[in-house]
């Protein structure tokens, strides 16, 4: 049902006073799963991930007057999920006075003992893999393999050029590479 | 060709009194293994091509279902920071907060909560005692009030006005009937 509003239609709504909480809900129905999965590729945990795409949507709910179609509105949304679970995992580093590396390393180990993941040794293998990519490349990887981002629409999240990601993309595949075949 | 043939025959008559066919080796049953192997490295590594099918993690149920509602709350109530519960119970500058209360309430508990007792003549009763005695149910609150007066101290004048205000005694009243 929420699909069949375009989010042009969507944003009309949501700028008339009588219908902008329909409008709203009916957005966050359309983009909830998308944002989540993102989000919770890169802080590992359901219950961070849980936090930061409420926090996500609180924010969008502030800021989505202020839109004006300059970036696709999923881009835009996409954005500020990235931006979220990064700020996340920089508080997490501070709150505990540890190194990028040691966030990460905590990340793998929780993986493993996460009840609420399901996958196989070789997806096991995948993720922690992932994580020991750099930030940038990792994010990459994630939106262009799981989610199935185009590289123009990589750019426009990240902010960044088209050859870069394609460059990122291909060294976070052999990284990986190596780390499933070496373990 | 004069030199490669040349060449050629030198080399044959170095090698000439050599025994070994092959100067490299492998490990033994290297190449029956070789097969499995390369398929099972194929077999591992994901299609990086495409885009993956395969969805690892997991929700509770029912979480999408009710996030809308949750978001729709937060929004309605103005609140700005989502609040889990756990979160809170593990950040340490909270435990420590939590502790110190606890230890503060569980101290003022078992001090105002301890058995209180007073000195008779030399003995020592809890008030529960006394209060529970006949005796006491037969003294005239003029004999309380002289017995109070003769325990009074800085300390206990508070207690003599409770005690006068908790059983509405006007003092007026008693010293003129002195």
């Amino acid at each position: 049902m929420t699909e069949e509003f375009s989010d042009q239609e969507l944003l009309e709504k949501f700028r008339e006073e009588g219908s902008r909480h329909y409008a709203f809900n009916l957005l966050v129905k359309k983009y909830q799963q998308r944002l989540y999965w993102h989000i919770r590729r890169i802080v590992i945990d359901h219950d961070d991930s849980n936090d930061i795409i409420q926090n996500v949507f609180i924010k969008v709910w502030k800021a989505l007057d202020g839109f004006r179609n300059d970036s696709q509105l999923y881009t835009w949304l996409y954005r500020i999920a990235t931006n979220e679970s990064i700020t996340f995992l920089n508080s997490k580093k501070k709150r505990f006075t540890i190194s990028f590396d040691d966030v990460e390393h905590e990340l793998s180990d929780h993986l493993a003992s996460d009840p609420l993941f399901t996958g196989d040794k070789i997806q096991l293998k995948l993720q922690q893999a992932i994580l020991t990519l750099p930030p940038q490349q990792r994010l990459v990887f994630n939106m262009k393999y799981f989610d199935g981002l185009k590289y123009e629409q990589i750019a426009e999240i990240l902010n960044t050029s088209v050859g870069g990601l394609k460059a990122n993309y291909h060294h976070a595949v052999k990284k990986i590479e190596k780390y499933i075949l070496g373990s | 060709m004069k030199n490669e043939e040349f060449s050629d025959e030198k080399l044959k008559e170095l090698l000439k009194n050599s025994t070994s066919s092959q100067s490299f080796n492998v490990p033994k049953g290297y190449f029956e293994e070789l097969p499995e192997k390369v398929m099972n490295s194929i077999n591992v590594l994901p299609d990086f091509d495409k885009q993956s099918a395969v969805q690892p993690f997991e929700v509770p149920s029912n979480y999408f279902e009710e996030l809308p509602f949750v978001i729709n709350d937060r929004i309605l109530s103005g609140r700005k920071e989502s609040v889990s519960i756990w979160k809170w119970i593990f950040n340490p500058t909270k435990q420590i907060i939590a502790a110190l209360s606890i230890t503060i309430i569980a101290g003022s508990y078992f001090y105002f909560s301890r058995t209180k007792t007073i000195e008779i003549n030399n003995s020592t009763c809890t008030v529960e005692e006394i209060s529970e005695s006949p005796y006491f149910e037969s003294l005239s609150d003029d004999d309380l009030i002289d017995f109070l007066a003769s325990q009074q101290d800085e300390n206990t004048i508070d207690e003599y006005d409770q005690y006068l205000l908790d059983n509405d005694i006007d003092i007026s009243q008693l010293e003129k009937s002195l």
